[in-house]
């Protein structure tokens, strides 16, 4: 997929695809090391997925303030402004809607269709983004709620990684977590190729980043899975606890982090049929695609 | 002056006096509304905020997006983004 002249690794961790690429092919070694250290010390730190995880040990802690790594505490940050500047949109304290969903393990494991197992009745604790306290280090959960770091923490890692191996190499850096795009140092020349499209059949596009841009998408049938009410998607809208409705099948934001790209992506997913305009006047460089693959761009989108 | 003459410099005065009250009332609100707007920024009510102005920490060169181009050829690309 890369140029010859670069040099690209790839390999599967979170149930998605790596993909490094260097400028400078002899950076590619450091480059891979510094990256598998950072994504297993973001996934030791927050994955709500294993039991050794830091995350995990704050659940335990019902509802006491702990001192965490200065890693979680930056993850937590970060999802808690997200939070803050969608209004709620992108809320990490839906990890017990979600995990009740089905999503409740690694996605790559989740092959078993659930069926519908009837109604039931679940009762959500009512806190949102706004009860979760983080002071410096010092972090407290409300009792029974459960983190979902997964919107915001790939793309601060995405970021992390880039930052890293451009200041460590001095080369020129894409990385990909997932489609969850950054880039650091120079970039080739002409910019980064990137291929915007869902999945194979789904409109596509083509567009070139400048080095330090990111790119972000979010989607509606992507890590989609046959949940207890039929099939679901990995988006929650926060208020409602369920997927958010099914008005855009993919919204791509470019912006200067993949976190910023990531979060305005994310939220206008949830926000649905008004997210065209609300991307629009931000400025932001956006491309959503309908349930009927029409496809909208704001006017920072080249065409 | 006759008592109608005097009634409208009256009724001037008191529409004068009235249209400063009004004036007063539109400047003491927009500080209160303004007032109000900084506080939210800076507290853990905020949240009806429109706009995404703080998450990004990585602007270096004074534009707030990334200008991006579009690119018809096709060949290979460095990724591809795609839902996640």
């Amino acid at each position: 997929m890369a140029a010859l002249e670069h040099g690209a690794a790839q390999w599967e961790t979170w149930s998605t695809t790596v993909r490094l690429v260097v400028t400078d092919p002899a950076a590619l070694p450091e480059a891979e090391e510094l990256v598998r250290a950072e994504l297993a010390a973001v996934d030791l730190a927050c994955s709500r997925f294993r039991d050794d995880s830091e995350l995990h040990h704050v659940h335990q802690t019902a509802g006491r303030p702990v001192e965490v790594s200065e890693l979680l505490a930056e993850l937590v940050a970060v999802a808690l402004r997200a939070a803050r500047d969608t209004g709620g949109d992108v809320d990490p304290t839906v990890g017990a809607a979600i995990a009740d969903l089905g999503y409740d393990r690694d996605f790559a494991e989740i092959d078993a269709p659930a069926g519908n197992s009837g109604t039931r009745l679940i009762v959500y604790p009512t806190a949102n983004w706004r009860h979760v306290r983080l002071r410096g280090r010092r972090l407290t959960v409300p009792p029974g709620v459960t983190l979902d770091l997964g919107a915001t923490a790939k793309a601060w890692a995405a970021d992390r990684c880039a930052r890293l191996v451009a200041a460590a190499t001095g080369a020129g850096v894409l990385v990909s977590l997932g489609g969850d795009i950054a880039t650091a140092g120079p970039a080739p020349a002409g910019g980064w190729r990137v291929l915007v499209q869902d999945r194979p059949g789904e409109p596509g596009c083509t567009v070139r980043l400048p080095g330090g841009a990111a790119l972000a998408s979010s989607s509606t049938i992507s890590r989609q899975w046959l949940g207890p009410h039929g099939v679901l998607h990995h988006i929650l809208d926060p208020r409602t606890g369920m997927p958010a409705p099914r008005v855009w099948r993919t919204v791509s934001v470019a912006a200067r982090s993949c976190v910023h790209a990531n979060t305005l992506s994310t939220a206008a997913v949830v926000r649905g049929r008004a997210a065209h305009g609300w991307l629009a006047r931000q400025g932001a460089p956006a491309r959503l695609v309908s349930q009927r693959r029409q496809v909208y761009a704001t006017t920072g989108w080249p065409l | 002056m006759d008592r109608a003459q005097g009634l409208r410099r009256a009724t001037g005065l008191t529409g004068l006096l009235a249209a400063f009250g009004v004036a007063g009332s539109l400047a003491v609100a927009t500080v209160a509304y303004a007032a109000r707007n900084d506080n939210q920024s800076t507290g853990d009510n905020q949240g009806t905020s429109d706009g995404i102005t703080s998450t990004d920490s990585s602007t270096d060169n004074g534009s707030a997006w990334p200008e991006l181009s579009s690119d018809d050829g096709g060949g290979q690309r460095d990724a591809t983004s795609g839902g996640s």
